[in-house]
């Protein structure tokens, strides 16, 4: 059914009681041309571009738990393309550019608001790099630009900068369309558009093995029984070292624990996305939601630690004392898949037939739409899409390295000796 | 905040330490006679398992020492701690 | 004495001495010590307190506790300003004022109840559906501003908040009866015991349950209780105090309060508690029924009249119905007769009209309508009516409808287990049927398993036994920690029970039914909202959640979440058990922002180094800024000039006179041992072992991806002791490296690293006259070219410092003219400092700032890693090369420059550049771009209109910069082209005739 306020008020006339469902519930199949592990953002757009942009039928979903329950359903919801090297920029603002008309396209409102994304600067040597930044973005046709002090004020007009201000900001720059989006809709969006064009979309699938022949990926064994398959996908983020593992691949990656955090609800304060000494938006509840540094060290426990927190609120009451009667309503953790230069892993691996997603860290979500077109490319022409050429798992072997640590969001900071 | 088990400290909170990852991994003798994958896999290719793991931690904020743990990462149940120069102690799992 | 309508005359815990007013919505009224806000407005008559998030419905008080889901206020005014504060947790104090939120205009006459009027328009989810066209963010605004109930505050926070740390072998978590019972078991055996409660005072239930224990009054016991237990020393007992999260090995976060109503005083302190084993005496959290239209001011829980009642001797209503599902809430028809609440019914859903209790009740008058459900409810501001029918009988005509007129209705629909910390640690629940709630499984693995839940927390309802079950843990817990048998006193009795019959579940009222039946009293989830959720296929309680926000809202779903997942199930025919339950995250209840910030705030919210001179370099007049986490001055002004004249001034005298730059933050490795020349030869890409003694060398060291990470100069002080002077930035990251690679991959080195940074100012004397200002401080060492030429180094003593120090002194130089780098142990800097000053004072000694040294080392083309250098920078590409290739012995990160990538030519190489027009500043982090397809080719790292020259020069990575010297390129500065020429590094005294002199 396509969503319209037509479709609205003829519901709500008959009561509600004839909205059918978002995706269909499939029966697992015997076998798929093409079988995608892992029913988060990345998973589920790929199988959508696959029907759309390739025609490809016989495509499955397997998802171990619900939908988008991974971390797709526990980010900070970001947007943004301000990052430092060409690769990274023309790959996450093709998502961007995505983003701005996925609800149209998917009939389904993800609630993008492009309020802009706005890092702050504290020392000279910040701007200057800022600088180069915003210079590398508007060679790339993306609109950034610098702001002094007074630039930042305008936007923050709560921001803490009296002039004994112990961490005086400087300045920043500005990523006018950056924003946030509604994290669920984004899978719930995917899955629909995916689901009408015939995918099987199936929950509570665990996959326990894969079956190879002679270096080729030949199908599956999952919960729900046996599968054969053409191509495998693996789109299984914090888990994409165990499944890699069934394959018989070991991944650069280490997973740690990353965390975020929300304040209860308020009324309209912050409009901008704020990366800053703390990370921080404002959902259209009202809540703040704060993303956490990562904790660094090996973690599948999606637990978190206390210390976290308190950093994280710590650095907010800095840059906003007025928050410091607020309270924190919330905190959740994911499992982030970090490579060791914070770009992500895409493409062909060394078994054939088995394509991988993974190494997303903590900056997956803004990635789903063009990971979700690139792969299904790559799947569907067996080759890697240009875009994510620079991506792939053989940089490590060559050197060539993107390394976004800075631009990525995952402090890793130094400790002071 | 897991508490770990300092072999010169004793029992301290985890934010006084590093983990400084999997462990038991050996630089190449001669890296120059390593071939750019094998270099590559010693470098960034990790098991990371979703269960028990060998690592290295630093009591950091402490005395500084680097040791050994066998963490189970799923739950965080630390089931050994042993010195740097240690092989893993048999039956763990 | 004050006395308020719904007052009662005698009993409660209140303090009828101490009257207190306070103001709701401007009104003003009267309470008295030990009420809350909520009790304190009971007492006064008030129902209606506030209007739901998102249909503004009226709300009243639904509870007395933590769970409270309908009364958020707003106390305080300006800095003071608290949102979303539960009234039936505020504590009365004395000239509390209280608002309603989002209420507008106010709070009866709310202008956003209009929207309830078009929410049969809004189905679940109705946003995901709409608001799409032409554009989002048409509407975004719009609903910004409507989504929220809590003003935003401005200002500072007056209050302070300690954080407080606790070990202890045994964490009680709830001082009702049962943990009360287990703290009296555990305590007298030495163990350190920490007993936690979030009420001011301990007791739990007994404070309002009117129940006997041990031949006395609750009250009475618990007081002797605590008596007894705060005598021990090691026993540590916490009013006031939630426990709030858990997190690994027995590590857990609370909360306690302090003052209420007065501020500029520690309000709250967050407690880290440590715990070997945890007994969570928790309680259990009542639900209410279902049924359409129960959202009305004057609906509440059964238990909380109860507590109303008995412990704040305040009526909650005059004419009352009880409906229930279970034999709990016939207690509280009991306590509201003898208060003098008429009951005039009790709706049971339940058939079984057998027993005790019935018997009871009916003696006293009050009908008992048993198997009877509600279908729905009247009065808009307060409830005035009921509508029951038979249970089962929906449908059929003839059946029999029966309204009941009252101000008051009670509700229980059974008890949940309070379990969220055991969830949180990684229990896992489990639904029991027979007590249709969620307990803990038998087994727990590793986490929860120093986590043990007793009493109504794990599903116990009889008090008798609870006493037992909580005495029992208390000794097993002190057995297990001390692996002896404990000899106890007996357990605590109480009075038998009445509570005999089972509960009967009893979800929501089944069609036909008028209006609607609310699940979360916040978000305004109704029970169509989960079926239509259920329809669209949102099975799972976790899609359930995040697609109706059921339990999303401030509350966190404390009342609800076992009914919405009842509902849930129902909704697709499945058990309870089937459904499953969520996974609770912390806080258990939210925690103020400043609490977890704690004194960690203003000058303690960044660590900020200082270097031993500050005084000195404030005092004159020095701009300080932040440098890698120091505070360093940017320049000295003199008489009013402006920066750039104050920094050109600092240039010119470094070129031509003296100048004095404290160097402090400089690392200062000390690295000692037999293999000290080995293993640093293993860290530099430089050779260390062919460097004398007394001489230093300008290094760089790599990570093993073949990055630079620091660059600085080392010195041979003595055959096997180095000075290792990593820069100010990077000092930590070498140090920690320099001892990850001993201690766990060379452990046969024989080698101690020292960071001695901190320990040693170190005091730069440079310029052209340096020579003379240096000696005047240690005349008897030869400094001349010939004895002490570039890149030596030296140890001694001074005399008369007022005492002997030591000295260590380096010819190094940033500057490219002449430089000395004194260094004395830092107490002694300002002593040493001042010696320079007055020796310097003939030659015009200038102090140095770091925009000034920025602009001298620009000039020579001497790189500053992390500046002219990223994190993909490796040696070859700022000119090692050659170097590197006379090195034959291994050193980190070599291998990976044997990389194909590494080994491209077309990477970015760090250049010279010369622009056209000499007078033109081109900024940092300008791009330079192809003539043709202006395409980005590389960027500006280093810039500036040199003082020395006379023109622009700037440093740059160009992409295969080494190949192209010579060339003229473009750099685009806000789209303004401009051409230069590409140049070797070092455009002053490129020679270094200056720098050896």
């Amino acid at each position: 059914m396509k969503h319209s306020l037509f479709s609205m008020a003829r519901n709500a006339l008959t009561g509600h009681r004839n909205w059918p469902a978002t995706w269909s519930q499939a029966e697992l199949k015997p076998r798929y041309d093409i079988v995608i592990v892992g029913g988060g953002g990345h998973g589920l757009a790929t199988a959508y571009y696959l029907a759309k942009n390739h025609g490809l039928k016989n495509i499955a979903v397997l998802e171990k738990g619900w939908i988008g329950g991974g971390n797709t359903g526990r980010n900070t919801s970001i947007v943004r393309s301000n990052y430092m090297f060409e690769e990274s920029i023309q790959f996450y603002d093709f998502s961007l550019q995505l983003f701005q008309d996925l609800s149209r396209e998917l009939n389904y409102n993800l609630m993008f608001g492009q309020n802009g994304v706005l890092n702050l600067a504290y020392s000279r040597h910040e701007m200057r790099v800022m600088n180069r930044r915003v210079n590398a973005l508007r060679h790339q046709g993306i609109e950034a630009e610098i702001l002094d002090i007074d630039g930042v004020r305008r936007l923050l007009p709560i921001l803490n900068d009296s002039p004994d201000a112990i961490r005086p900001v400087f300045g920043g720059f500005l990523q006018a369309n950056g924003g946030t989006c509604r994290h669920d809709a984004v899978a719930w969006g995917y899955a629909r558009a995916a689901s009408a064009l015939g995918v099987d979309i199936i929950q509570n699938c665990t996959v326990e093995e894969f079956e190879l022949q002679q270096d080729r990926i030949t199908g599956l064994q999952t919960s729900h029984g046996p599968v054969e398959a053409g191509k495998v996908l693996l789109a299984v983020a914090g888990h994409s070292s165990v499944l890699a593992q069934r394959a018989g691949l070991q991944l650069p990656l280490t997973c740690l624990g990353l965390q975020a955090m929300v304040s209860e609800p308020v009324k309209p304060l912050l409009n901008v996305v704020l990366d800053g000494a703390a990370y921080v938006s404002q959902s259209d509840r009202g809540e703040l939601v704060v993303g956490g540094g990562t904790d660094l060290f090996n973690s599948y426990a999606q637990r978190g630690m206390a210390s976290t927190v308190e950093l994280n609120f710590a650095a907010l009451i800095d840059l906003f004392p007025c928050f410091s009667r607020m309270k924190w309503m919330r905190q959740w953790s994911g499992i982030v898949d970090y490579t060791p230069d914070h770009s992500p892993l895409m493409g062909l691996t060394p078994v054939a037939g088995l394509y991988l997603s993974g190494g997303w860290g903590s900056y997956g979500f803004k990635a789903i739409p063009a990971s979700g077109v690139t792969m299904a490319y790559t799947i569907a022409h067996e080759t890697a899409h240009p875009l994510i050429e620079p991506f792939s798992l053989s940089r490590f072997e060559s050197g060539a390295l993107i390394d976004e640590s800075a631009s990525s969001g995952m402090d890793l900071g130094q400790p002071i000796l | 905040m897991m508490q770990i088990d300092c072999p010169w400290c004793g029992p301290r909170n985890q934010d006084e330490f590093r983990c400084g990852g999997q462990a038991h991994i050996h630089r190449p003798e001669q890296p120059e006679d390593v071939s750019d994958q094998a270099w590559a896999e010693y470098q960034f290719s990790r098991i990371n398992p979703c269960g028990l793991h060998l690592e290295r931690w630093q009591h950091l904020f402490g005395c500084a020492q680097w040791f050994h743990m066998a963490r189970d990462t799923f739950t965080h149940e630390i089931r050994a701690i042993y010195q740097i120069d240690e092989d893993s102690p048999g039956g763990l799992e | 004495m004050t006395q308020t309508p719904a007052r009662l005359n005698h009993g409660g815990l209140i303090d009828r001495n101490k009257p207190l007013n306070f103001t709701f919505n401007g009104q003003a009224y009267t309470g008295f010590e030990g009420d809350t806000l909520a009790s304190a407005l009971i007492a006064n008559g008030v129902s209606l307190t506030a209007r739901s998030f998102r249909y503004h419905r009226p709300r009243g008080i639904f509870s007395a506790g933590f769970e409270e889901s309908q009364a958020l206020v707003c106390i305080g005014e300006g800095q003071h300003k608290e949102p979303n504060v539960r009234a039936t947790l505020q504590l009365l104090y004395e000239g509390l004022h209280a608002t309603s939120q989002n209420t507008v205009p106010s709070l009866k006459w709310d202008m956003g109840s209009l929207t309830g009027w078009f929410s049969r328009f809004l189905p679940v989810g109705f946003y995901y559906k709409t608001f799409m066209w032409p554009h989002w963010k048409w509407y975004e605004g719009f609903i910004r501003r409507m989504a929220s109930v809590a003003p935003a505050t401005s200002g500072h926070d007056p209050d302070f908040y300690n954080k407080q740390h606790a070990h202890c072998e045994l964490l009680i978590i709830g001082a009702g009866p049962t943990g009360l019972a287990a703290a009296l078991a555990a305590a007298q055996s030495g163990l350190r015991v920490i007993l936690a409660d979030d009420q001011p005072e301990f007791g739990g239930s007994l404070l309002w349950d009117q129940a006997r224990i041990d031949e006395k009054k609750g009250t009475e016991w618990v007081n002797q209780i605590t008596s007894k237990l705060a005598k021990l020393e090691n026993v540590t007992l916490l009013q006031r105090t939630m426990v709030v999260a858990a997190w690994d090995h027995g590590y857990f976060t609370a909360v306690q309060k302090h003052r209420i109503g007065e501020h500029g005083k520690i309000s709250q302190t967050l407690w880290k508690i440590r715990s070997a084993q945890t007994i969570l005496a928790s309680g259990a959290i009542e639900r209410p029924l279902i049924f359409p239209d129960n959202d009305r001011p004057g609906i509440m829980l059964a238990g909380a009249v109860r507590q109303y009642i008995n412990r704040y001797a305040a009526s909650p209503g005059q004419r009352a119905v009880i409906y229930t599902n279970n034999d709990s809430a016939y207690l509280c028809a009991l306590d509201l007769h003898a208060r003098g609440t008429t009951v005039a019914a009790i709706v049971d859903v339940r058939q079984d009209s057998q027993g005790e209790l019935t018997r009871r009740v009916r003696e006293l008058g009050i009908i008992v309508h048993s198997g009877h459900e509600i279908t729905g409810t009247h009065g808009y501001f307060r409830i005035r009516q009921v509508e029951i029918r038979p249970v089962g009988s929906s449908g059929n005509s003839g059946s029999r409808y029966i309204r009941i007129q009252c101000d008051l209705l009670c509700t229980s629909g059974g008890w949940n287990p309070s379990l969220h910390l055991l969830s949180q640690a990684g229990g896992k629940l489990e639904y029991n049927e027979k007590l249709a709630c969620f307990v803990p499984r038998e087994q727990q693995a590793f986490l929860a398993s120093t986590i043990q839940a007793t009493g109504s927390a794990n599903g116990c309802f009889d008090l008798n036994t609870c006493l037992a079950q909580g005495h029992q843990l208390g000794r097993s817990a002190v057995e297990e920690l001390t692996g002896k048998n404990v000899s106890a006193d007996k357990a605590p009795i109480a009075e038998g029970s009445v509570l005999t019959r089972d509960i009967k579940p009893h979800w929501q009222t089944p069609p036909p039914y008028k209006g609607r039946q609310w699940v979360d009293y916040l978000h305004d989830i109704t029970t169509q909202s989960i079926k239509t959720a259920a329809l669209e296929g949102f099975i799972s309680v976790e899609h359930l959640k995040r697609y109706t926000t059921i339990g999303m809202a401030a509350d966190q779903g404390k009342i609800s979440s076992v009914n919405a997942l009842a509902i849930l199930g129902q909704s697709t025919e499945r058990q309870i058990t089937e459904v499953g339950t969520t996974t609770f995250r912390p806080p258990f209840h939210p925690v103020t922002l400043g609490a977890l910030a704690g004194r960690e705030t203003g000058s303690r919210a960044w660590v900020r180094r200082f270097l031993p001179l500050h005084d000195w370099h404030i005092e004159t007049g020095g701009v300080m800024e932040d440098h890698s986490g120091w505070q360093r001055a940017a320049y000295y002004p003199q008489d009013n000039e402006t920066e750039a004249s104050a920094i050109r001034r600092e240039v010119l005298s470094a070129r031509h006179g003296v100048t004095l730059f404290d160097s402090s933050s400089l690392g200062k490795l000390e690295v000692r041992g037999p293999d000290a020349s080995r293993f640093l030869n293993r860290m530099y890409i430089n050779n260390v072992e062919t460097l004398k003694t007394g001489r230093v060398r300008y290094g760089m060291m790599l990570n093993e991806n073949g990055v630079i990470i620091d660059d600085g100069v080392f010195a041979r002080l003595e055959d096997d002791f180095f000075l290792v002077s990593a820069s100010s930035a990077g000092t930590a990251e070498i140090a920690i490296a320099f001892e990850e690679w001993l201690q766990t991959e060379w452990p046969e080195l024989d080698v101690l690293i020292h960071n001695a940074t901190t320990q040693w100012a170190t005091l730069t004397v440079g310029g052209p006259k340096s020579r003379d200002v240096i000696t005047a401080l240690l005349p008897d060492v030869d400094l001349s070219a010939e004895s002490f030429p570039h890149m030596s180094a030296l140890e001694g003593e001074i005399e008369n410092l007022p005492r002997n120090i030591p000295w260590r002194l380096m010819r190094v130089s940033f500057t490219g003219e002449v430089s000395f780098e004194l260094s004395v142990p830092a107490n002694y800097a300002l002593a040493a400092w001042e010696q320079l000053l007055q020796a310097g004072k003939p030659f015009n000694i200038t102090p140095l700032g770091m925009e000034a040294l920025d602009v001298l080392r620009t000039e020579k083309g001497f790189l500053e890693v992390g500046v002219d250098t990223d994190i993909s920078t490796s040696p070859l590409d700022v000119g090692w090369a050659v170097p590197i290739a006379k090195k034959k012995a291994d050193f980190i990160g070599k291998r990976s420059l044997a990389r194909p990538n590494d080994k491209r030519e077309d990477r970015l190489q760090l250049v010279g550049l010369k622009p056209s027009n000499m007078k033109q500043f081109i900024p940092v982090g300008s791009h330079i771009i192809t003539r043709e397809g202006l395409k980005p080719e590389g960027h500006v790292t280093s810039s500036c209109i040199s003082p020395a020259l006379g023109h622009s020069i700037a440093m740059a990575m160009l992409e295969s910069g080494q190949a192209r010297q010579g060339e003229m390129i473009v750099i685009d500065v806000d789209k303004q082209h401009f051409d230069a020429e590409v140049v070797p590094l070092g455009f002053y005294d490129p020679k270094g005739q200056r720098i050896n002199a």
